[in-house]
């Protein structure tokens, strides 16, 4: 799919493994340099550089049962397979469908709300809530964990209170589905 | 709302990932002795290497010595830095934002070109205008006679959200609608939440 073509995606999108994606190309780049650097070199002084050819007569002089050998094949097996993970799991969503609200003359309409948003919509609601003192809440388009501190010892009912008013803005929203909402207390001793 | 390399990415991380993961395990069978029963297993004889054959033979340094591979390797040391360089550049996330429409090209009218930006400032300033939206970024994509606008508002945590969609896919569509004479095909709206309270000059009573 070309990103030249003047053409949407869906905003509803799987993570892009783009941390990995830099490390692995950053990585090719610097073996090809390298290696064309040395190779340059060898053309234009008759032969390799010792940096090269000192590793090389270690390597080449190994056999495949020496333990560098044996620990370098599992060092690349695990990291291909870390490789292998990432391109093929899935990922979670970073957004969540938002309710379409009534007619509109759009054909084609897409709403979403980020996961960072539903986290802060969380937050300020809990941060309203009597008793709470502060709050910290992070969310994914399925749950949302909040966090919340209190010098009350009416921890129970603060947290039925934090559970029900964070759903309630959440259905308010107009996420669908609405998040299930986990709300935990910590009690401030005095 | 800017397009990121997906599926570059996850295609060469699998391919680069199956290819090191049964390099290095061929290394690990070659290593451990357990080639040869293996390969018993699926029906093949292999009996070599062994853990104790040398990783290159002896006379591959006369090999790397000659002239022809010193430039095969300089030329592959090349594609792989342009390859790899390239690969990094496309982490860049990009707009792929339309082209300039052309709304009359006619040997009567002449040519009427519109820079996507024009529209899209013009969108950005309504939707900045509603109540409960702090900041707002468009990205018009599409043709003129099919246009397609992606749409990040960032409202405050007090906004109600189903009436700003409401608002977004009715009146700031038929208004930019309008000012195509066309039918907008396609809304994205993503929408963020800022809780900072500073950032308005409105006063709730």
């Amino acid at each position: 799919m070309s990103r030249n073509d003047g053409r949407s995606r869906s905003l509803r999108r799987r993570p892009s493994r783009t941390v990995a994606a830099s490390i692995v190309a950053v990585v090719i780049t610097a073996i090809g340099a390298l290696a064309a650097i040395a190779a340059i070199f060898a053309l234009t002084r008759g032969g390799w550089p010792t940096a090269v050819t000192g590793p090389a007569r270690a390597v080449a002089g190994s056999s495949w049962g020496s333990a560098a050998v044996i620990a370098a094949g599992a060092v690349i097996a695990v990291l291909g397979l870390i490789m292998l993970i990432a391109g093929i799991k899935p990922g979670r969503h970073k957004t969540a469908v938002l309710r379409a609200p009534g007619q509109t003359t759009v054909p084609d309409t897409e709403f979403v709300l980020s996961s960072r948003a539903i986290a802060r919509l969380a937050a300020s609601r809990a941060d309203g809530i009597d008793g709470v003192e502060s709050v910290s809440a992070s969310a994914d388009p399925k749950t949302v964990r909040v966090s919340v501190t209190t010098s009350s010892e009416q921890s129970a009912a603060i947290r039925q209170r934090v559970q029900q008013e964070v759903t309630s803005v959440l259905e308010a929203a107009g996420l669908q589905p609405v998040p299930r909402v986990r709300a935990t207390v910590h009690v401030k001793g005095i | 709302m800017r397009q990121t390399a997906i599926r570059l990415n996850r295609t060469w991380l699998t391919i680069l990932g199956i290819l090191m993961l049964l390099g290095g395990l061929a290394v690990l069978l070659i290593g451990t002795g357990l080639l040869a029963p293996t390969a018993r297993a699926i029906g093949r004889s292999l009996d070599r290497p062994t853990p104790s054959t040398k990783l290159f033979a002896a006379s591959a340094g006369s090999l790397f010595a000659q002239t022809w591979v010193i430039i095969v390797v300089a030329v592959v040391g090349v594609v792989l830095g342009l390859l790899g360089l390239g690969w990094l550049l496309a982490q860049i996330p990009r707009s792929n934002e339309a082209k300039p429409f052309r709304l009359q090209d006619s040997a009567e009218a002449g040519l009427t070109r519109i820079a996507p930006s024009v529209l899209t400032d013009a969108v950005e300033d309504q939707i900045k205008g509603l109540p409960g939206v702090v900041n707002a970024s468009a990205v018009l994509r599409g043709t003129a006679q099919a246009p397609d606008l992606t749409v990040k508002v960032t409202a405050s945590d007090r906004a109600r959200i189903p009436e700003l969609l409401q608002t977004l896919q009715t009146r700031v569509a038929d208004d930019f609608g309008r000012a195509l004479d066309t039918r907008l095909t396609r809304l994205g709206v993503q929408v963020e939440v800022d809780t900072a309270r500073s950032r308005t000059n409105r006063i709730a009573l």
